[in-house]
């Protein structure tokens, strides 16, 4: 058997619940708009909560999913996903500060996936990686389970575009040795900021760029000039 | 044969229950996921598929999440065997399956009861708290129909309103564990008593139309009953 991991953990373990338990909450909240039923939100509450951890650790393959073997995460999801039932009104009415929280966990995600992939000795390529599936992974599967085309697939808001350069400053800080919590803050903080200035600002994520269509077709005006004059 | 010994040694899953309780869910499984390939019209590799996939997609899921080592369902050939020899099954014989009125419904209620049991007694086998072994149980159950349903390019069932499939699987592997783990009944009868609650929860269901609301028509329900009370107070 091995270690629980969460016990050699930095980030503290409230803030783990805290993340779970929001990520349960948000979860519930799109059932209950997609016209599901209980069951509907209780699977995508959990898929929410605990489907990116859950990616991360089977990838990792060090034992048993902390999910599974600390009751505490199942728990919160599990209480989260009835208040997101019974109190669905109330849950809509604080959609403001949940839409706040959401922004400040893509931070609290990466650090806490790309921690544990860095615990396991594994590269900071890697841990970036495990970072950025521990933020997503959840969204991902709840798409899928919606039977949607991914949202973080299609052009749209930041979000997983927000959790990547997240990704990777933090583990570029922590090879740089800066101390972990000044890493953390910054990465929290960063991927915060990323998504509320894209919203703010109206940004989308860009689609691919035709080169050498755009190029062609310059090329094609340029002629057509030329031979006109 | 030293198949069956190799099973349960390698699997490093110490389970209360027979194997052959594992076996016949995959059978049954695999039989109603060829079922349903036959009906939408795939062909042979499409019914074998998802015989595959409904079969064993539960068992997969269960262990990966589990994480003891290779999968039961690889480790031990007869599993791919048996869904293999399910799927020929439900080739040819699914215009009789369909014709009988109920036979899908039982087979899968079967299906629900032995994976949901078989998931929690793995979770539970492993020490693993139980609230985890209701989790995993009910994952089991309901993994090969999701995952059948994504490849068969459907959403998946489970999650829509109308049916009591992942509830029934839920409380089947709520009262395995709870019976596991209060009392010190054998996890044989254990079992038994978990596929009564599945097979009465779907059953029931369908007899009696039960009808799963959607979750907003619950809250907005509570919301009414609160604003009530509000109004009668002052």
């Amino acid at each position: 058997m091995s270690t629980p991991i969460h016990t050699v953990l930095d980030l503290p373990y409230a803030v783990e619940m805290a993340a779970v338990t929001f990520g349960a909450l948000s979860g519930a909240l799109h059932a209950t708009r997609k016209g599901f039923d209980p069951v509907g939100v209780f699977s995508l509450a959990l898929v929410c909560a605990i489907g990116g951890g859950a990616i991360r650790d089977v990838l990792l393959q060090h034992g048993t999913p902390v999910f599974l073997v600390s009751p505490a995460y199942l728990a919160s999801a599990a209480f989260a996903a009835v208040v997101g039932l019974f109190l669905a009104r109330l849950v809509r009415a604080a959609l403001p500060v949940i839409n706040v929280v959401d922004t400040l966990l893509i931070g609290v995600w990466v650090v806490i996936g790309a921690e544990r992939a860095l615990l396991v000795d594994l590269s900071y390529t890697s841990a970036a990686f495990l970072g950025v599936i521990t933020a997503t992974g959840g969204g991902l599967l709840r798409d899928l389970l919606c039977h949607d085309v991914p949202s973080a697939l299609r052009p749209g808001e930041w979000y997983v575009a927000a959790a990547i350069p997240a990704a990777v400053v933090f583990v570029v800080l922590v090879q740089a040795g800066v101390a972990l919590e000044a890493a953390q803050l910054v990465t929290i903080v960063g991927a915060a900021v990323l998504r509320a200035l894209s919203l703010r600002l109206g940004w989308r994520t860009p689609t691919a760029y035709d080169v050498w269509g755009d190029l062609e077709q310059r090329f094609a005006a340029s002629v057509s000039r030329s031979s006109g004059s | 044969m030293d198949s069956g010994t190799a099973a349960t040694v390698i699997a490093g899953l110490p389970l209360g229950l027979p194997a052959w309780t594992q076996l016949a869910a995959v059978g049954v499984g695999a039989v109603s996921g060829a079922v349903y390939a036959a009906k939408r019209g795939f062909d042979a590799v499409g019914v074998l598929v998802l015989a595959v996939a409904e079969g064993l997609g539960g068992l997969l899921l269960r262990d990966t999440l589990l994480q003891t080592g290779t999968s039961v369902a690889l480790l031990d050939g007869r599993y791919l065997l048996v869904a293999a020899v399910a799927a020929v099954v439900g080739f040819f014989f699914a215009g009789l399956v369909d014709r009988l009125e109920g036979v899908i419904l039982v087979l899968d209620a079967v299906a629900l009861g032995f994976f949901c049991t078989v998931g929690a007694d793995a979770a539970l086998g492993i020490s693993l708290s139980p609230i985890a072994a209701v989790f995993i149980g009910t994952v089991t159950a309901v993994g090969g129909l999701v995952l059948r349903d994504l490849l068969a390019g459907d959403a998946p069932r489970v999650l829509r309103p109308g049916v009591f499939t992942a509830a029934a699987a839920f409380f089947g592997a709520l009262a395995f564990a709870l019976i596991e783990t209060l009392t010190s009944v054998p996890s044989g009868q254990a079992q038994i008593l978990a596929m009564v609650v599945v097979f009465a929860v779907r059953l029931l269901a369908v007899r009696l139309e039960w009808r799963t609301r959607s979750a907003s028509e619950i809250s907005d329900r509570v919301w009414g009953v609160w604003a009530r009370t509000e109004d009668g107070e002052p």
